[in-house]
Formats: structure tokens, sequence, C-alpha cells
């Protein structure tokens, strides 16, 4: 459904909701007019939820094409971190290496 | 090595790095810059994402109300059915939607992360504590009875200092070279991505949308009362303050549009902004600089106030 079409057609099927509605709720109705009214309301308002669908998935298609090109660049950014961390990591290694050969000798004195 | 020489050799590598510093790519100043900018972009760029949440939460109170305007039971149960379905299939939308908006977040997140003042803090924090204990166990080991004479204790957490701040200064510089090289290599792309996103608010399909929930949420309401008033029943004062907030949420939306896309264009903008000075080798943050990220801040702001 093309963008033209998509944009008549919502403003349409409102129109047509609001005209049905109008005659569904006249309190001049029968009972049995109002029955196929209420019908002819499901019909329209399934045709309204289908256009609003088609609509977000065209707008959906085009926020995976603008997502895209930064990802790359993101996962690229994501590893200097990574990279960046790993200095830290290795003094942080040494560090536990020391505390864990303070706690050997304060055992060892306690003999 | 004689403690002397040590103390001498020390304190002119520490000149030389101090030197080195003053060649810092960036300035601080420019650092900061690039952590305010950052500091509220995932608002922003979570913008299409909310907008399809928001009017998700308007179409299924809006259905509720029309699907109470029908009289049958039967014909009410299958339009509940429906509008209840059709929440879920939103739901799906709004999460691809979060997915794919995610990764302008994904890159803002990396770039925070990368320039944070805790890259460099770190390091200079374990090799204080590496020093301290080293000292620990130098004090441990002289307490014992190995009939060697005691090792000096002091040194090491000294040295542990004086590593502690080379390390900072070294991981400062680098920490910049990498943040202006990333700024520089992303500028084109983030410029794109913003300028997609800005075009996915501003289209006609996204105005269409918004439009069919201003109006529908009055149809509808409209169409509940009028049911209610033919069935002689009472319609509770809780529905019209309902309908009241429904009123508020669907206005929203376009205002919710609007402050995006502006805030998006001065992410665009202070960005852009940053990977020119970056590339002239400017240290100063421009007077132009500064205000595009207090009007991205301000922006920024105001979607969130929306938002929440």
């Amino acid at each position: 459904m093309n963008e033209d079409n998509r944009q008549r057609t919502l403003a349409e099927i409102r129109r047509a909701i609001a005209e049905n509605d109008g005659l569904r709720l006249d309190a001049a109705v029968s009972a049995e007019e109002r029955k196929a009214l209420e019908e002819a309301a499901f019909t329209l308002r399934n045709l309204e939820r289908e256009l609003l669908e088609d609509t977000s998935d065209a707008l959906l298609e085009r926020l995976e094409s603008a997502s895209g090109q930064l990802k790359d660049m993101s996962k690229a950014v994501r590893t200097k971190v990574t990279e960046m961390n790993e200095p830290s990591k290795v003094v942080e290694h040494f560090k536990n290496m020391a505390s864990l050969v303070v706690r050997v000798l304060t055992e060892v004195a306690r003999w | 090595m004689r403690t002397s020489t040590l103390f001498r050799s020390a304190g002119f590598f520490l000149l030389a790095l101090v030197a080195a510093t003053g060649c810092s790519p960036l300035s601080k100043a420019q650092m900061e810059a690039v952590q305010e900018l950052t500091f509220r972009s995932d608002t922003v760029s979570r913008s299409p994402a909310v907008l399809f949440r928001e009017m998700s939460e308007v179409r299924l109170s809006r259905g509720l109300f029309y699907a109470a305007s029908l009289s049958s039971g039967q014909m009410r149960f299958e339009e509940v059915t429906a509008v209840a379905e059709a929440s879920m299939d939103d739901e799906s939308v709004v999460r691809k939607s979060e997915g794919y908006v995610d990764v302008l977040n994904s890159y803002v997140r990396a770039l925070r992360s990368v320039s944070s003042q805790q890259r460099w803090k770190g390091i200079g924090t374990e090799l204080r504590g590496v020093g301290a204990r080293v000292d620990s166990v130098l004090y441990r080991y002289n307490r014992l009875d190995t009939g060697y004479d005691d090792i000096p204790v002091g040194y090491a957490k000294m040295a542990g200092k004086v590593f502690a701040y080379i390390a900072e200064e070294v991981m400062k510089v680098s920490q910049a070279a990498a943040v202006r090289n990333i700024v520089i290599e992303a500028d084109t792309v983030v410029s794109a991505t913003c300028d997609s996103l800005m075009n996915i608010l501003r289209c006609e399909e996204m105005d269409d949308l918004i439009r069919h929930e201003e109006e529908s949420v009055r149809d509808n309401y409209s169409a509940y009362l009028r049911a209610m008033e033919i069935a002689g029943a009472t319609v509770p004062v809780e529905s019209d303050i309902r309908y009241v907030e429904l009123l508020r949420q669907a206005e929203e939306l376009s205002k919710i549009r609007n402050s995006c896309a502006s805030a998006l264009r001065s992410l665009k903008n202070a960005h852009s902004k940053l990977a020119m000075d970056f590339s002239s080798g400017e240290k100063k943050v421009a007077d132009e600089l500064v205000e595009e990220i207090i009007r991205f801040n301000r922006l920024a702001s105001q979607v969130a106030g929306y938002i929440n």
C-alpha cells in the first residue's frame, strides 16, 4: 500500500467509522439495523487496525535501515572500551596476588 | 642502584611525562564537553520507540471505550479480543523499534564510557593499591624470624604512587586520542543516523499516525457516551477522567515528536562541531558548541519530562 493511499485511507476510515457510528448510535434505529451496523463497525475497525499495522511496519523498516550504518561503529567503540579496560585488569590481578601473599605470610607468622 | 640515583631518574622521567601530557590531543574542557553531550543522548535517541509506545497505549484505551459502545455482547467480545491482539502486535513493534534505536544509544553509551574519568582513575587506584600491598608483604616478611636483615618498608608504597601518577597521565593521553579518533571517524555516520531519525519523526506516516490517534480518541469516546445514553446507563466520572488523560497523552505525541526532532538536530550539530574542532587541533571549547550542548540538554530534559 503506497504512502498516498495509506494517508487518504486512514482519514477516510476515520470518516467512515464516524459516519457508521452516527447511524448505529441513533436512538430511532431498530435492533436488527443496529446489529448490522455494529457488524459494519467491527469490519471498519479491523480495516483501521490493518492500516495502522501497515503504516507502523513501513516506519519500522525505515528505522531498521537508519540504524544499520551505526552498528559497526558502535561495535568498534565497544571493542575500544574493552581494550582500555585491559591494563586495569592486569594491575588488579597483581594487586590480588600481593594480597594473597600477605595472607599467606600472615598465616606463616602465626605458626 | 642507589636510592638517590633512583629518585633522580624518577624525577627526570616525571618531568618528561608532564611535558608529554601537555601535548594531549584534547583538553580537559573538551573531554568534559563529550561527557556533557552523551549524558542525555539516550533519552532523545529512543524517541521513535517512545512514540510507538505512547500511541499503542492511547490506541488500547480508546479501543476499549469503542468496544463498550457496542450493544451486542458478541460484537463487544470480538472487538475487545481484536483490540487485545492489536495491542500485543503493537508491543512487538515497540520492542523492535527499541532494538533499532538502541544502536545510536549503544554508540553514545560507549563514547560516554571511553571518555569517562574512570578510564584513567581506575588504573591509578589499582597501582596505588599494589604499592600498598607490596609494602604489606614486606612488613609481614620482616615480622618473620628469617635471620636476614629487614627489607626497608615504605618505598613500594611511594613507588606505587609514582607509577600510579605516570599511568594516569599515560591513560589520559591515550584516552584523549581514542575519543578524538572515535568522534572524528563516527561523525559522518552519526550525522546520517540523526538525519534519518529526524526524517522518520517528521515524515507523513508519523504525522498521519499522530493525527489519527488525536482525532480517534475524541471519536471513540463520543461513541461510548452516545451508546451509554441510548442504554440509559450512567457514565462514571472515572471514564471522563480517563478520557481527559488520553486527550493529554494524544496531544503530547506531537510535542514529543517535535522536541525529539529538535534535540536530534542539536545532537548532530554538537557532535559535528566537536569533530571539526578535534580535526583542526583546536583545544578550546567554542561558545557555539557550549550553546548547542546546553540547547540539547534542555530539549532532552523536555523530552524526558513528556515521557515520564
